[in-house]
């Protein structure tokens, strides 16, 4: 489907937020989906870009994605004037909402630097019917506009920084560890590295509380056709690959193998 | 006056249009059904089966390119009995040309799978010698004309449906293997797979691929396929199926200029899911701008 950019403004230090005009789609995304974006018509960069959605105007029929310009793609996105025409996919992918049991009134967001987007959606869609603790880690300060959106959502955020620029300075999953020690939330849904995914998955455990990550991989065509993007999940004694862009990109934590 | 007519004839099985899903990159057509009418399509190859189910490379499976990708999904499929009892039959419900693509590890492995598919209900059988991505077998087959030559004639005794064989560019000289293939009893040819290569990454000193290497396709690879059917062409008198970095109907022309009577379109599907149907439509519309009725008028056109 062909999008309209309908804002492109740098928001921190190489990360750009994007606001696309998608009509009706706008409001059937759930958070944890994503969107499929072509960037440019040349062979070079050849394949789409997937980006989470960050946050839905309904009503405007825009949503929103943030992106940090790291090659070619990225940048190209980052150049595109406001009217300009996205060939788009989307949504694609499951949602946390379509793993997450449907009584959920608790959840805390882990989330680090750029992979926060995703759970900032979650905040926005889960604002009315749950309790949301936000505790995201960021390498500095800088970043402040990515943890400020969760703000308004959440009845509590505690952010880290690598620097101690801002909040407590060491690892999100540190400050989550303390903060387990306190209360010990319904459900956890975490988004960001994968080591720091792994930590989360490890401590989730150690605690016995369910939690859900939602995964990055490399991606090519983005409907679970080409089977590029597929991470190893378990069940029971055995694994399988499963498609990232399909039967995910959200897995219960457990599931998933943070060997390779 | 604009009657045309694009059916092409493989080896007795009739293409209403010369444009082929490619093995690996279309599943087996579920995904893009969202996408486009599966009935417009010439033909689907399958992703290539094994005789047994294969989980395939770790990941990751894909580092982009200039103008390609690299690839190194390894196999991964259900295995030839779940195609036969959970894909087939959902294929089966659409007017286009199923081709089942065969890969193996063995000899026996191959001549077992084909046999079963040899009594399922496909249409073609695509025996593909050329995967880069698993260690044993696969690329090594099709590797020397001695290697194709023997695969081609032990699965030729299994199977009554049209025999395709994929060639790989990975050889010394393409006419030689191609020359193999149709002694060995091969009804038509495909080519190319995708050629070897890596990616690496300078800041950590690593190869993107878990696989480390890889298969690439794409535009990148289009001038190596175009010549290389141009040569099996001239060499051979069985039909081509030609492909590598097919991305638009222009594309298209030029393989079947260089002799191919059909294509097979790969990875411009996982950049755009309707490519296929786009492709078709161009092509159609270059038989109407220049005048021309059949696809035989295209294939093997080339002037020079």
């Amino acid at each position: 489907m062909t999008g309209i950019v309908y804002s492109n403004d740098l928001i921190s230090p190489s990360i750009y937020k994007m606001g696309i005009q998608l009509g009706d789609t706008a409001e059937s995304i759930q958070a944890g989906q994503f969107a499929h974006v072509r960037c440019g018509q040349s062979y070079d960069p050849l394949l789409r870009r997937p980006i989470s959605v960050c946050q839905i105007d309904a009503e405007n029929g825009i949503i929103y994605i943030t992106y940090q310009v790291k090659g070619k793609g990225t940048r190209w996105l980052a150049e595109q004037a406001i009217g300009s025409k996205l060939d788009i996919l989307c949504p694609l992918g499951n949602s946390f909402e379509a793993v997450m049991p449907a009584d959920i009134n608790e959840i805390w967001l882990v989330g680090g630097g750029i992979g926060v987007f995703p759970l900032q959606l979650l905040a926005q869609q889960y604002k009315d019917k749950a309790d949301i603790v936000s505790i995201l880690g960021f390498r500095s300060d800088e970043f402040k506009p990515l943890w400020q959106p969760f703000e308004q959502y959440s009845k509590r955020v505690i952010i880290a920084t690598e620097d101690g620029s801002y909040g407590y300075e060491g690892l999100v999953t540190d400050e989550l560890i303390l903060a387990l020690r306190a209360h010990k939330p319904q459900i956890i849904a975490g988004c960001g590295p994968s080591k720091m995914l792994k930590s989360l998955a490890c401590i989730a455990e150690q605690y016995d509380v369910p939690c859900v990550v939602s995964l990055e991989e490399r991606m090519g065509c983005g409907i679970g056709a080409c089977l590029v993007c597929n991470c190893k999940i378990k069940s029971d004694d055995e694994w399988h690959y499963r498609r990232v862009c399909t039967d995910g990109p959200v897995f219960w934590s457990h599931e998933v193998s943070f060997d390779e | 006056m604009n009657e045309i007519n694009m059916c092409v004839d493989i080896c007795g099985v009739k293409l209403k249009n010369p444009v082929i899903a490619a093995s690996g990159t279309f599943a087996f057509g579920r995904e893009y059904s969202r996408y486009l009418d599966l009935n417009r399509l010439g033909g689907i190859s399958v992703k290539g089966l094994t005789l047994y189910p294969r989980e395939g490379n770790p990941p990751p499976r894909i580092a982009e390119t200039a103008a390609g990708i690299l690839n190194s999904v390894g196999l991964q499929n259900p295995g030839v009995d779940a195609f036969i009892s959970n894909e087939l039959p959902y294929l089966k419900q659409f007017d286009t040309v199923v081709i089942a693509n065969l890969a193996g590890n063995s000899r026996d492995e191959y001549c077992v799978a084909a046999d079963k598919l040899d009594k399922a209900d496909i249409d073609m059988l695509e025996l593909n010698i050329s995967c880069p991505n698993v260690k044993e077998g696969g690329l090594s087959f099709g590797a020397t004309p001695e290697s194709a030559y023997d695969i081609t004639k032990q699965v030729r005794n299994y199977c009554h449906h049209p025999l395709v064989v994929k060639l790989s560019p990975n050889v010394g000289n393409i006419k030689d293997v191609a020359s193999a293939a149709q002694n060995a009893g091969a009804d038509a040819l495909s080519l190319i797979n995708t050629l070897l290569g890596m990616a690496i990454d300078p800041h950590t000193r690593k190869p993107i691929l878990g696989n480390i290497t890889g298969g690439l396709s794409g535009p990148a690879i289009k001038p190596v396929a175009l010549y290389m059917v141009w040569q099996a062409a001239q060499t051979v008198d069985i039909p081509i199926i030609g492909m590598g970095g097919i991305m638009n109907g222009n594309d298209a022309i030029e393989f079947m200029l260089a002799g191919a009577v059909a294509v097979q379109v790969g990875t411009a599907n996982l950049v755009e899911p309707m490519a296929t149907v786009r492709i078709i439509d161009d092509i159609e519309r270059y038989m109407l701008d220049n005048g021309l009725k059949t696809i035989k008028d295209i294939t093997g056109g080339l002037i020079c």
